[in-house]
């Protein structure tokens, strides 16, 4: 069972400073908002999908090249007095696998990164995809008291608490049978 | 607050909860006028489209209308005319994403979809044309005991590799932006609903570092995007261009269907959105601001349009090459002379009124010229495809072609296909964007404040 | 790494498939021919073309891989007709080709466009882009009344509908020829078969042969100065070569 505690701000900017707060203090916090905060993020950091995207689309080049020339050579069935390697079409068909792989990539990456799908239940507070800014904080025992002062020092509009029962390990096989 | 009636322009904007509770009442809240316009839309794509194209694949291609020279006809116009119209929906949203312009946020999702579903029924038409549908998948390069592989020489083959990866694109584009929607309405709703959204949504919450890959994410979609969608319909003009038909065989052909396609395929934004709009209240959302810059850009490239139609006469008419002329004289004086000429009307000369204002931002007067636009787009495709064919180089084959019941039914059913999808798809898919819609009042009501003082 | 460099070099020569074993070639002498039909009805005959009708005729569906096309010259009573005996030309750069998604229709090993009847999806577009309007769609099955079903050809196909179909020089009887004379260990002769075109031909007006050998008909004829390709400003290179009708015939008709 983990416990966490969701601090309901109406400012970003008040959720933004709470979420320093609490990371000085050593909690580990969530900032959960209905909209990009990125004007209060100016440095967000660029993001390793791009990467994907890179990578996503040379593989993809590639994939094309080897498709469109093994194909043609494979079995070779002159048509129209063409070279059996005819250049611009097979470009042509490589520039579209470039741009589906690329996609495709792009969107392996955005998923891995932000750790989706994720269809078991986590720290979420409805009023974030609404219009209110979530601080949620990740707390032990004897640190709710501390955590819930200091959401409230900063100006959360109410503090609500949500527990979460694990996810139970998948079912390990009993012992005889492992041996 | 009830907002069921006339639109109100000087209302005040919407705060942030409004935008979840109005979009999320177009999903849950279905009207009788909807599940009318549904019931018909199913019963006439079932009537229109299903019985006839089931009597054509068992008969033969035959009941059709076309004939030796004219071997193409309207199913390959149709198809290019759906792919057109595809074109704006994914391109317009990734154009304008990339530039920053606000006043797409209202709009995106719906041009998207368009996108989605016509490419689909241009997929159906595909299919229609062919000769053995059921052999259709032998144009994907799978492996098989024979290595019999497609002919990726063929520019029929660059299409199908081109429209798999604009559809695979323009789906996941429409669908990564609509997931921290779909997170929305996924704690606006309960019930099956709220379970169809958990799922969809993909458990997203809301954190800074999913907004943040997502962000990245959605750009570099849209990046990838605009040459895609700028090749797809290059490479369908190229179906026609490789040949050496007089009146296909044009080197102007490639930009000719791209302007086509985001000219047709704006004219279709504005109709679907007039219709959201109106039937799901969104007044305060969609405003005939919105429309007015629609109107700019259709002035815009209708008036490309009609320069490239000019000059792929022209350039005829100048080689003095027999064929050319024949063919230009065919298309203009021939059988179809008067879909020609009403074609020109539609697209040349009656969008040269939203030079004026009062016209760009008279909502009903926009919905019916952007219908008179893919009206006369419906007939550009179809002129290319029988004034050209009828008139190829050997005189004794000339003949003329005119489309049978059979099309004309499987025209009006493909179109019910294509509402029925959307339709489905407004009840499903938060129909306009409600974060980055949050975003623009945010970023509208921080001008203001600076403004005031 | 010469034998890649070697294979990329042939790959990438147009040529490179071009040194077929045969080059089947056709010549049709215009001065010969006076538009009987009877090569139209060998064809009928031999390919098991369907008799589509008079309502099809007149929709333009007719099937034919061999017509003959008349066009007339001048104002009644002044007037002259022309023939032009119009098949699959057998270009060497054939529009029709490239566009084949599927790969249906290419040049086989002895120079001819060959349709894999089998292979064909029906998009229908090969026929869009033929200049010489040669190539027939099946737009319904065909079928044949009681009797006539008995004089099909066994050696032909049947096509279902949706595929297309085009003139083929004959190919079971160039098949059948090849057979034999491998049999015999040997080329093909030039009196060994013709097509049912040629072989039909009362005025002796087509010739059908092999242009790799230089003692054929085909090779002498095609040197004939009156020898001229339908749209050669296509540069489809056919494999029909037509002798125009000469000056004295003109003045004698």
């Amino acid at each position: 069972m983990s416990h966490y505690l969701h601090g309901i701000f109406k400012d970003p900017e008040d959720a933004q400073l709470a979420q320093q707060k609490l990371q000085k203090a050593g909690v580990e916090c969530e900032l959960i908002s209905p909209y990009p905060l990125q004007e209060i993020h100016p440095d967000n950091g660029r993001s390793p999908v791009r990467k994907f995207s890179l990578i996503g689309g040379i593989l993809g080049f590639i994939a094309g090249i080897i498709l469109t020339t093994y194909s043609a050579t494979s079995y070779i069935l002159p048509t129209g007095g063409r070279a059996v390697i005819s250049v611009p079409p097979f470009l042509l068909v490589s520039y579209e696998l470039t741009i589906l792989f690329a996609v495709l990539a792009t969107l392996i990456g955005f998923l891995y990164h932000s750790g989706l799908p994720a269809w078991y239940e986590r720290p979420h507070h409805e009023a974030a995809s609404v219009d209110e800014i979530v601080v949620s904080a990740a707390f032990s025992d004897e640190q709710e008291d501390k955590v819930r002062k200091l959401l409230q020092d900063s100006g959360a509009e109410r503090i609500e608490s949500q527990t979460l029962v694990p996810i139970e390990p998948e079912h390990s096989l009993p012992e005889e049978d492992a041996k | 607050m009830n907002r069921v009636g006339n639109q109100t322009p000087d209302e005040t904007p919407p705060k942030l909860a409004d935008v979840n509770r109005d979009v999320i009442r177009t999903l849950t809240e279905t009207t009788p006028l909807y599940w009318w316009t549904f019931g018909i839309a199913v019963m006439v794509a079932v009537l229109c489209f299903t019985l006839p194209w089931a009597y054509q694949l068992v008969t033969g291609i035959g009941v059709a209308g076309m004939n030796r020279p004219v071997i193409w006809g309207s199913y390959i116009s149709c198809f290019i005319f759906w792919i057109g119209l595809s074109h704006s929906g994914t391109l317009l949203s990734a154009v304008l994403h990339i530039t920053g312009s606000q006043w797409r946020k209202a709009i995106y999702r719906s041009a998207e979809a368009m996108t989605l579903f016509s490419l689909v029924v241009a997929v159906i038409f595909v299919l229609v044309h062919v000769g053995r549908p059921w052999f259709v998948y032998w144009t994907i390069p799978y492996p098989n005991q024979r290595e019999l592989w497609p002919n990726f020489r063929s520019p029929l083959l660059f299409d199908v590799t081109a429209i798999t990866t604009y559809m695979t694109a323009s789906a996941t584009f429409l669908f990564v932006g609509s997931i921290p929607d779909f997170a929305a309405a996924r704690d606006g709703t309960i019930g099956w609903r709220h379970s169809m959204y958990r799922v969809l949504s993909l458990g997203w919450r809301g954190t800074q570092k999913e907004w943040k890959h997502l962000g990245w994410a959605y750009t570099f979609f849209a990046v990838l995007v605009i040459p895609l969608a700028v090749s797809v319909h290059s490479i369908v003009s190229w179906d026609l261009a490789l040949s050496i038909v007089p009146g296909f065989h044009q080197t102007i052909f490639a930009p000719y269907f791209v302007v086509g396609a985001i000219y047709s395929g704006t004219a279709g934004i504005v109709t679907v959105m007039y219709f959201l709009r109106k039937y799901y209240h969104l007044e305060r959302y969609i405003l005939p601001s919105h429309f007015d810059k629609l109107g700019r850009l259709l002035l815009v490239l209708s008036l490309l349009w009609t320069y490239i139609n000019i000059v792929e006469l022209t350039t005829g008419w100048f080689s003095h090459h027999s064929f050319e002329l024949e063919f230009i004289d065919y298309r203009l004086t021939g059988a179809w002379a008067p879909i020609y000429w009403s074609m020109i009307a539609f697209c040349a000369v009656l969008p040269l009124s939203l030079i004026s204002s009062r016209v760009r931002t008279n909502l009903n007067v926009m919905l019916v010229l952007s219908i008179f636009i893919n009206a006369g787009m419906l007939f550009e495709r179809f002129i290319i495809i029988t004034t050209s064919l009828p008139r190829k180089y050997l005189p004794n084959t000339w003949a003329d072609y005119a489309p049978t019941w059979v099309e004309y039914s499987i025209m009006l059913g493909s179109l019910a296909i294509f509402v029925t999808l959307f339709l489905i798809f407004v009840k499903i898919v938060p129909s306009m964007s409600i974060y980055e819609v949050k975003e623009e009042l945010l970023h509208n009501a921080k001008h203001q404040q600076e403004n005031k003082p | 790494m010469t034998l890649l460099q070697e294979k990329w070099r042939a790959y990438r020569t147009p040529g490179y498939y071009t040194k077929y074993d045969y080059a089947w070639r056709l010549v049709v002498d215009l001065d010969s021919c006076t538009g009987c039909g009877a090569c139209v009805v060998a064809c009928q005959a031999e390919n098991n073309l369907p008799i589509v009708g008079e309502r099809a005729f007149q929709e333009k569906r007719d099937m034919k891989w061999l017509r003959i096309e008349r066009y007339w010259e001048g104002e009644y009573p002044d007037i002259k007709m022309r023939f032009l005996p119009m098949m699959c030309q057998h270009c060497d750069q054939a529009p029709c080709e490239t566009v084949c998604p599927v790969a249906a229709t290419y040049h086989n090993q002895d120079g001819l466009n060959v349709q894999v009847y089998n292979r064909c999806v029906g998009t229908r577009s090969c026929a869009a882009y033929c200049p010489y309007e040669v190539r027939y769609f099946n737009w319904f099955s065909a079928s044949w009344e009681a009797p006539l079903e008995q004089q099909l050809n066994p050696e032909v196909s049947i096509r279902e509908k949706g595929v297309m179909e085009k003139c083929t020089f004959c190919v079971q009887r160039i098949r059948q020829a090849k057979d034999e004379a491998k049999d015999e260990g040997r080329r093909v002769q030039e009196d060994d078969f013709t097509t049912a075109c040629a072989q039909s031909c009362p005025s002796k007006a087509l010739h059908f042969g092999d242009a790799n050998d230089p003692q054929s008909a085909v090779s002498q004829l095609a040197k004939n100065p009156r020898a001229y390709h339908v749209l050669s400003e296509l540069n489809t290179e056919p494999s029909v070569t037509y002798l125009a009708r000469g000056k004295a015939m003109e003045s004698a008709s």
